[in-house]
């Protein structure tokens, strides 16, 4: 997108032209991610500097920087600080991916990942783990231990993902109107078995029942890292793969397929690794809306559709997004916690409506 | 040659083609003309291997359609659709590069972008690049499609032969521009060796580029022939439950022109 800019009256002219390419921006997110990354890492109750914490890192690796660390400070960074850095990467780029991905798919720039039911339904099954632990799940809890609540969330949300794409399969296509409105009814269905299930939880399963709706990266440790890291990292790198198809698939279904495209395995592909990577993130994080939504269109706005540039910036501004709302979420109200997702809800919404009236004002 | 060979296809309980059999031949222009519901479209649906028939057989080349994996296909055969919405602000640019999708792997980035500005400088559409599809008007979005088409399978496949499908290619475009278009089909089949079949409800449009013209009734073929041949009052009064004269065009008088009556005014008889 070319910008000008001219100062109205006598001064310097200034004229900003033509604004970036599409590889600059991808360069400057990088870049802003790479800031915002060693300032996550160094701010909070133990203040470690963006050299102490490089040094803390390099040292794990056998090569020692001169900046000097404490044992306190490197304790901080590597078990505290780095799993949760490294799972808003993750889950920020999964979820602005899997929206570039699903509003391509639906062809409309206003889809959001959680409308093939993948938010919902890990909610639903992480909501029935944490109140109905003692009575049902006992014996499974015995037996998965802590990684009870994730692995349950991830196959929730794959699980209401399969019956709203299962609804929408004909047999031989898949028709992407009765995905949207089956995703609907059964988000709504998953949404009131979680609210009967509130009914039933006592003050301390609420409690950890307001994380699973708003969202939080606390309580993220390596453990978690790595049960959410392979489905995280599949959505990550293989949907840029299907960028070409996704554009094609903009033309319609049918010229899509004149193109050479198999278009019925990359719209299930599509779905498939949106609800791995969703599922992951919402089991690990909890529901964290609006990055998948407003962040691709942001993008779409400065960069064009095409999904082969779409796709890699959505990923870097979704991690930056998430990593600089999650700083906020931490220092807003220091040493209290703000949920991660009041705090992309706050930034999110404005930008959304200002997105809405834009398109307003400009027709279309 | 691209064959349907006795093509049924259904949907639901109605029958949308019948028993459909004819062959686009190498380097010629078929025109398939009918009236609304006739079965055009579904009969270039099913051409393409949109549409999975009932029953017949579609054959291109000599195979089976089913049988050519779609990346070939795509290299062999383009379709320009009836319409093509598209909600993303795409350049009319990169719409034409789309139409390169199949050669992504197989020609440089340049290649594919020199070929795309080729294509729509042959559609007219040359100045509009840099311009977002959406905001073209009916008739230029139908020309950056017909570009993004012909750029799909510009190359020659020697020995195979190419084919081009046209659903109603001029339902949007002014006088001149019809022509241009009709004029592009024709020189593509003529210098190319490629087969264009293109869906056309003006009779005259087809009297002056097509080599035959299949009629199409009620989801069957009722006549297939030269434009002399077809282009008679009584088949089309048959075809299209209208009176029309046939005259014969002032520039070449091979070409029959077909003149319609005038409607008689309701409550009006007329002879």
């Amino acid at each position: 997108m070319t910008v000008h800019v001219q100062a109205a009256t006598a001064g310097p002219r200034l004229r900003l032209k033509p604004a970036l390419t599409r590889a600059g921006l991808c360069w400057l997110l990088a870049l802003l991610l790479a800031v915002a990354a060693l300032a996550a890492l160094g701010s909070g109750a133990v203040a470690i500097s963006a050299g102490q914490a490089a040094a803390i890192v390099t040292d794990r690796f056998g090569i020692s920087l001169p900046w000097r660390f404490g044992a306190d400070q490197q304790a901080v960074l590597l078990e505290i600080r780095a799993p949760r850095l490294v799972l808003g990467l993750l889950v920020g780029g999964a979820l602005a991916a899997s929206g570039a991905a699903m509003q391509g798919l639906f062809r409309n720039p206003l889809a959001d990942p959680a409308l093939i039911g993948v938010s919902s339904g890990a909610a639903l099954a992480a909501v029935a783990v944490i109140v109905l632990r003692d009575s049902l799940f006992g014996a499974l809890a015995g037996a998965f231990g802590a990684y009870l609540l994730p692995v349950a969330a991830i196959a929730g949300g794959f699980g209401v993902s399969w019956l709203v794409y299962r609804l929408a399969d004909s047999g031989d296509r898949l028709d992407v109107a009765s995905l949207l409105l089956s995703g609907i009814a059964i988000n709504a269905m998953a949404g009131s078995a979680t609210g009967l299930l509130v009914y039933l939880a006592d003050d301390d399963q609420l409690r950890s029942l307001t994380f699973w709706s708003l969202g939080s990266l606390n309580g993220a440790g390596w453990d978690g890292v790595a049960i959410g890291a392979p489905f995280l990292l599949a959505n990550l790198l293989l949907l840029p793969w299907l960028a070409d198809a996704l554009n094609a698939l903009l033309l319609g279904e049918a010229e899509a397929g004149h193109l050479g495209f198999p278009v019925e395995r990359i719209k299930t592909g599509v779905v498939a690794l949106v609800a791995l990577g969703v599922g992951a993130a919402v089991a690990l994080s909890g529901v964290i809306g609006f990055v998948g939504l407003v962040v691709p269109h942001l993008l779409r706005l400065a960069f064009g559709p095409d999904h082969r540039w779409l796709l890699p910036s959505s990923a870097l501004l979704g991690a930056l997004l998430l990593i600089g709302s999650d700083y906020l979420a931490r220092s807003l109200a220091a040493p209290a916690e703000i949920l991660i997702g009041i705090v992309t809800g706050l930034l999110g919404s404005p930008c959304f409506l200002w997105l809405l009236f834009r398109q307003k004002l400009m027709g279309h | 040659m691209l064959q349907a060979i006795a093509l049924t296809l259904r949907a639901g309980a109605k029958t949308l083609l019948d028993g459909v059999t004819l062959a686009l031949r190498p380097g010629e222009v078929l025109a398939v003309a009918g009236p609304n519901g006739a079965g055009k479209s579904s009969l270039l649906r099913a051409i393409s291997g949109e549409l999975v028939p009932f029953a017949g057989l579609v054959l291109m080349n000599g195979r089976p359609l089913a049988e050519w994996p779609p990346q070939r296909a795509a290299l062999l055969r383009g379709v320009l659709p009836q319409s093509a919405g598209l909600a993303f602000r795409f350049t009319v640019r990169d719409v034409a590069l789309m139409g390169r999708s199949p050669q992504r792997k197989t020609h440089s980035t340049a290649q594919n972008q020199a070929i795309a500005e080729q294509a729509l400088a042959l559609t007219d559409t040359g100045h509009l690049a840099e311009r977002i599809y959406t905001t073209l008007s009916g008739g230029e979005r139908q020309r950056v499609q017909l570009a993004r088409v012909l750029a799909q399978i510009w190359e020659p496949q020697d020995p195979l032969h190419r084919y081009l499908l046209l659903d109603e290619p001029t339902s949007a475009l002014d006088l001149a521009h019809q022509h241009a278009v009709l004029a592009i089909a024709r020189r593509f089949a003529d210098q190319q060796q490629a087969g264009v079949l293109a869906v056309l409800h003006d009779l005259n449009l087809a009297a002056l580029y097509a080599d035959r013209i299949a009629l199409m009734h009620q989801g069957r073929l009722t006549a297939i022939g030269t434009p002399a041949q077809t282009l008679n009052s009584e088949l089309i009064r048959q075809v299209f439950a209208y009176p029309v004269s046939i005259g014969s065009h002032p520039q070449i008088p091979a070409a029959p022109l077909v003149i319609p009556r005038r409607q008689a005014a309701p409550g009006v008889q007329e002879q």
